[in-house]
């Protein structure tokens, strides 16, 4: 089922926190709402699930409108399943409990509830935990719980709040492949709220990259990692670098550096923001001279990092034992100057 | 068995001294009543025991029941949802329990007696007399602590659990019902059970209510009295025996709580802060509202209304009208001395049981959660489950000669407590050491241990990751017990009458003299100005800790 | 192990340390003409009153410390109960208002008797015999009634008439130790029927005095048993009621004043007792405390008429009628709580 919201609005007490959000996501699609804390994106997920209300604009889930200010839907009429950050497992409850409770709010027979969720719990491959209490459960196991439950009902619709934020690195892998594996298997329309542009990347069709809420840029994950709309958007998905300086003549001075601009880079001289991702410098040869600050071993590659005016600037590149330490710009993208 | 740690041994050592020093007393009163089976069997085999122990029942439950059906709601309502002025209908229901029950009771005599009353000039339509009025008024005065301990437990509930309820198709009633509730469930049987024991322990407003009337019902605590009465060894051994059955049922009710609550007594989240989103009541906000609105007009200003006319009364047999009133017992009260130095001894002896309370609460706390020893926190709850009259007189026939323990046949350490603020302290401690024992306990069983494991792990000492990590998550339920014991003490009359030193008044005895010899304004007044007292204190903290937060 | 020693630790701390050996008399030494050092009264005369009497005591006393322990009859009995029970009572003197609880400790061997010189005058059914208790002051029984009371009760035995019906209020003889004086003397003149009608008719049993002033100012009971000091004091603050002297007589209350064979200060004691008996003692009652004095010369309080004019419409009073209570009133108590459906 689709998700159309049209010019969000959302403040609390006198801080805007969705200014104007319009985002339309397709049936079966997935899109990941990214961004730094603060952003919106959890507020907007809250108004697309009821939990929040909107001041402005419209929401539709499918063709039915749910809140337009005036007109609103109650969560629980909304069809709608959801995976909370704090995952949110009744404590007073055991796992199956837990999985069967949307079941038993439809009203289903108890025989149908053991049956789907059984069903849910194999899917998060929990089979053998059904009889378990939350406090005996890891927190990857509650993960699953809290995706078998979202899912149990069959929701149009499944909202996920940065469901993978509270597990460790290798655990939030692993959940992370099993979310993409689950899309194969459940067609549902999935929002995906997440700070992680690894996830973002990973997981969703499409990305929204939001900052002060306001959407930056709405694209597949290619255009927004390749081709980012803004500065912002550049620096927070694949961590490019980000320079402050002046194009003259086809090159770019920032804090007395002078770096070589590609051809198709070329622009009308003046100040620029310039934006280069570490994987699109080129070390050694003929490029500028900087000082090395330091050398971190990445496994597939190294990563460089040069001294420039006060910070670093990063590149990466094959680990030869002592790289010449010149670096010049393969591919970058200019914007208008940001100060 | 490990050897326990520091803070473990001190907590038993508090443990101890309470159980000989406070609970003492009360075991040795009602083992009189016991120790003679034939005083026992007498008072067991009376229709009157009998008659006085099923209203005992009736009034407590009755009451346990309006303090539920009001407190949780208005719990909920201010502390989760979006309801206007949550601040002042907080301080409005919280004022309740600084008032003292009987002038409570004499507001709604003047409000709703069947004779006279206020409401009743035009045709009867409410009668306070009886064992529905009360349940209603002790109900009433005991809203605060289910209203409190439900609040300080709502605190603790993240909403992401109602929210997910809400995802999974409950309506947000239903939502609460079984996502909250279960949770905040021990607290509320906690707060529900302090209500029941109060409820059962009282005597004033029994016996304005229920005793004094055309038609007189006795309840155990004035059965107890009556006996207290008769004078004399048997009278006080009769009156044990009455006690001991008051203590029976406090010992179910205290059993049948353990059993309601059991099943929401699971650990929460470990260290995540707790996300309270507020609920938005939508187009139900003003009718919730007015209906909140009303509840605080017929429970709380209604009654002080009452009051506050009978201060400004010049007499009572005078019609109610703007010239019979007069400022006169205001000047006369307020404007003395006496009354001044009265508050401060209170405040400064409330105070001091409201920290002792907490402290011992803890103590009690750590020895059921940590060596799983119930019998302390049993304990705790004698004292507060006979009435007050029980406890002075359990600490009188204790403590009115000097103890002496002599040393080396040269050194006496004397106790003397006879006549010192010091034996009305502990008469305060030991009564409502119960507030601070079950508060402490719910909040302790609910937390997760490895919070204070992790501090150990950081290189805290076991007595600095119980400072510095387990007592901030205890914030709210010592600052509850706080409030709650210093509002209990501060205008306690039953037992300071009893044991107040000479010449050394306290605003009970004040009240009390006030009440009986003087006359029923001038008590008013009193009771006003404490109310007033109370409620800017109140105010103050709360506007204190808003700009803290 | 270490648990015990802080137990022990708390204990000690809350002792005060004194020498056991030879305690020197702790007290100054007693001369008999000077009395000097702390008396303990419990008394039930009210705050005001103790508050006006002070004065007079320190001049008489300059060097006693009276200390009050003041409460309600009942409230006095009981903590004195609890004293006996501890191991003896802390107090020197008593002054409460029930003359059958005089009589009682006096059975039981409590009292030290004290002749005063003052009690010469005072009247004979007014004295102990043997010179245990002596009243210092005079408390009665009366009826009080609306103003706009239409017929208003005559008498006692009209009060559990069906006239009155659900309009009456009464003192709880398990409470109020002059409402058991009152009580008793009822069920002497009347049986206890009284109490039965009184039942029936539905009079409320209000507790103290205070209590049965109130329904009746407030309008719960049209007329009431009251004692005349609280319904002196509550017509002169404007209420309005009307004092009736019954016709079957109004009771007459003895409000005592003795001391305990135990007093610690049996010196400063004495003193105190003199001082309470003495004319300016006596005065202080009647203009302070609005009741009669126990000294016939004096006039009644407010402008009610002398003692002997009192005596003469109350109910007539002996020393044997005071046996004869301490004998009776557990009965009646009894009797009184299965009528009034205890």
């Amino acid at each position: 089922m689709s998700v159309h919201a049209k010019s969000l609005r959302k403040s609390y007490g006198k801080t805007h926190v969705v200014k104007d959000l319009t985002l339309d996501i397709a049936p079966g699609e997935m899109v990941a709402l990214l961004g730094p804390s603060g952003c919106g994106k959890t507020t907007t997920l809250r108004m697309i699930a009821g939990l929040a209300r909107l001041d402005a604009g419209t929401l539709r889930i499918g063709d039915k409108l749910v809140d337009d200010g005036k007109i609103f839907v109650a969560p629980e009429k909304r069809a709608l399943g959801m995976v909370f950050q704090s995952y949110a497992i009744w404590p007073h409850k055991s796992v199956a409990q837990n999985v069967a409770y949307p079941l038993e709010r439809k009203g289903m027979g108890r025989g149908d509830i053991e049956a789907a969720v059984l069903r849910a719990l194999e899917l998060v491959r929990l089979g053998a935990m059904r009889d378990r209490m939350p406090h005996q459960l890891s927190g990857g196991q509650l993960q699953r719980v809290a995706l078998a439950r979202a899912l149990v009902h069959e929701p149009e619709v499944l909202l996920l709040d940065e469901p993978l934020s509270n597990l460790d690195a290798a655990l939030r892998e692993e959940l992370r492949a099993e979310i993409a594996a689950l899309r194969t298997r459940v067609r549902t329309t999935m929002v995906y709220v997440t700070h992680d542009q690894a996830e973002a990347l990973a997981l969703a069709n499409r990305i929204a990259v939001m900052n002060h809420g306001v959407i930056e840029q709405l694209a597949p994950p290619q255009t927004v990692y390749d081709d980012p709309a803004t500065p912002f958007v550049a620096s927070f998905v694949g961590g490019a670098n980000v320079l402050e300086g002046n194009v003259e003549a086809g090159h770019f001075v920032a804090h007395g550096a002078r770096f070589t601009l590609p051809a198709e880079t070329a622009a009308a001289d003046g100040p620029a923001t310039l934006i280069v991702r570490a994987e699109d410098l080129e070390i050694g040869g003929t490029g500028t001279a900087l000082p090395l600050a330091a050398r971190l071993f990445l496994g597939h590659a190294t990563e460089y990092r040069f001294a420039l005016g006060g910070g670093t600037i990063r590149a990466t590149g094959a680990h030869s034992a002592l790289p010449e330490p010149r670096i010049s710009i393969r591919r970058a993208k200019l914007f208008p100057p940001t100060l | 068995m490990t050897r326990p740690d520091a803070i473990t041994a001190a907590a038993v050592a508090l443990a101890a001294v309470l159980v000989v020093f406070a609970v003492g007393p009360i075991l040795a009163l009602v083992s009189r009543g016991v120790a003679d089976t034939n005083v026992l069997l007498g008072e067991l085999r009376d229709p009157g025991a009998r008659n006085a122990v099923w209203a005992t029942l009736r009034t407590s439950l009755g009451a346990t029941f309006v303090a539920v059906v009001l407190g949780v709601p208005i719990a909920f309502l201010l502390e989760r949802t979006n309801l206007p002025a949550r601040r002042m209908f907080a301080l409005a229901f919280t004022s309740l329990i600084a008032l003292p029950p009987f002038i409570l009771g004499m507001g709604w005599i003047q409000l709703a007696n069947p004779i006279a009353g206020y409401l009743n000039r035009h045709g009867a339509w409410v009668d306070i007399y009886g064992a529905p009025g009360i349940a209603f008024v002790t109900g009433t005065s005991g809203l605060p602590l289910v209203m409190l301990a439900a609040q300080a437990a709502l605190a603790r509930v993240d909403s992401s659990l109602e929210e997910a309820a809400r995802m999974s198709g409950a309506g947000p009633l239903r939502a609460i019902r079984d996502a909250t509730l279960p949770l905040v469930l021990p607290s509320i049987v906690s707060g529900a059970l302090l209500v029941f024991l109060s409820a059962s322990a009282a005597f004033g407003v029994p016996y304005m209510l229920g005793v004094a009337t055309a038609t007189p019902m006795h309840v155990l605590t004035t059965r107890i009295y009556t006996h207290l009465l008769k004078g004399g060894a048997s009278g006080l051994a009769e009156a044990s025996a009455a006690s001991a059955i008051l203590l029976v049922i406090a010992m179910l009710a205290l059993a049948g709580s353990a059993l309601a609550g059991r099943a929401g007594r699971v650990r929460l989240a470990a260290g995540k802060g707790v996300v309270v989103q507020r609920l938005d009541l939508g187009r139900w906000r003003l009718p919730i509202t007015a209906a909140v609105a009303l509840t605080a007009f017929v429970v709380v200003v209604l009654p002080l209304t009452a009051v506050v006319i009978t201060s400004l009364m010049g007499n009572a047999s005078l019609p109610i009208a703007f010239a019979s009133f007069t400022t006169a017992h205001w000047h006369e009260v307020l404007f003395n001395g006496r009354t001044l130095s009265a508050a401060l001894r209170s405040f400064l002896l409330a105070s001091g049981a409201g920290v002792l309370v907490c402290v011992l609460g803890l103590a009690i706390g750590v020895t059921r959660v940590r060596i799983s020893g119930r019998a302390a926190e049993q304990l705790a709850l004698w004292p507060y489950a006979v009435p007050g009259t029980v406890v002075a007189m359990a600490l009188l026939t204790i403590y009115s000669m000097d103890i002496r323990f002599v040393v080396a046949n040269q050194v006496a350490f004397v106790l003397s407590l006879a006549n010192s603020l010091a034996m009305v302290l502990l008469a305060y401690v030991a009564k409502y050491l119960a507030i601070g024992s079950r508060n402490v306990v719910d909040g302790m069983s609910q937390l997760d241990p490895t919070l204070a494991e992790a501090a150990r792990l950081c290189g805290a000492s076991p007595r600095r990751a119980f400072i510095d990590v387990v007592l901030p998550r205890l914030r709210a339920p010592l600052a509850a017990t706080f409030v709650l014991t210093f509002l209990l003490c501060v205008t306690e009359l039953t037992m300071s009458v009893l044991i107040a030193p000479p010449g050394r008044d306290l605003l009970g005895t004040l009240l009390f003299d006030l009440q009986s010899y003087a006359d029923p304004a001038s008590a008013s007044v009193l009771a006003c100005a404490v109310v007033m007292v109370v409620v800017a204190g109140l105010t103050l903290t709360s506007v204190g800790s808003r700009s803290r937060a | 192990m270490r648990a015990a020693f802080l137990l022990a630790l708390v204990c000690l701390c809350a002792c005060r340390i004194e020498r056991v050996a030879p305690n020197g008399g702790g007290q100054a030494p007693t001369c008999e003409t000077t009395p000097r050092g702390e008396v303990w009264v419990y008394t039930s005369v009210y705050k005001t009153v103790l508050d006006r009497l002070d004065p007079l005591l320190r001049e008489r006393m300059p060097e006693v410390k009276v200390s009050w322990f003041q409460a309600g009859g009942e409230k006095l009995q009981a903590r004195i109960e609890a004293e006996i029970a501890a191991g003896g009572v802390q107090a020197d003197v008593i002054m409460a208002s029930d003359p059958f609880l005089y009589e009682r400790f006096k059975e039981e061997g409590l009292l030290a008797p004290y002749a005063s010189v003052h009690a010469l005058k005072m009247p004979r059914t007014m004295v102990d015999a043997d010179a245990n208790y002596v009243a210092a002051r005079v408390g009665t029984m009366i009826i009080v009634a609306r103003k706009d009371m239409k017929d208003p009760p005559k008498s006692f035995r009209d009060l559990s008439s069906e006239r009155y019906r659900g309009r009456i209020a009464i003192g709880d003889p398990l409470s109020s130790g002059t409402a058991t004086s009152w009580a008793f003397f009822m069920n002497r003149a009347y049986g206890v029927q009284y109490f039965r009608d009184l039942r029936v008719n539905r009079a409320v049993v209000a507790g103290g005095n205070a209590a049965v002033l109130q329904k009746v100012e407030s309008g719960e009971a049209d007329a009431g048993v009251l004692l005349m000091e609280n319904a002196l004091v509550a017509r002169g603050n404007g209420s309005r009621i009307t004092i009736i002297y019954p016709e079957d007589g109004a009771v007459v209350i003895p409000g005592h004043v003795a001391m305990f064979k135990s007093a610690r200060n049996p010196a400063a004691a004495r003193a105190f007792i003199d001082v309470m008996l003495s004319p300016e003692g006596q005065r202080a009652i009647v203009d302070i405390g609005d009741m009669h004095a126990a000294d016939p010369t004096l006039p009644g309080p407010r402008g009610e008429p002398p003692l002997e004019e009192l005596l003469r419409r109350g109910m007539p009073w002996s020393a044997t009628l005071l046996q004869e209570g301490v004998a009776q009133i557990p009965a009646m108590k009894q009797a009184f709580s299965e009528i009034f459906g205890r």
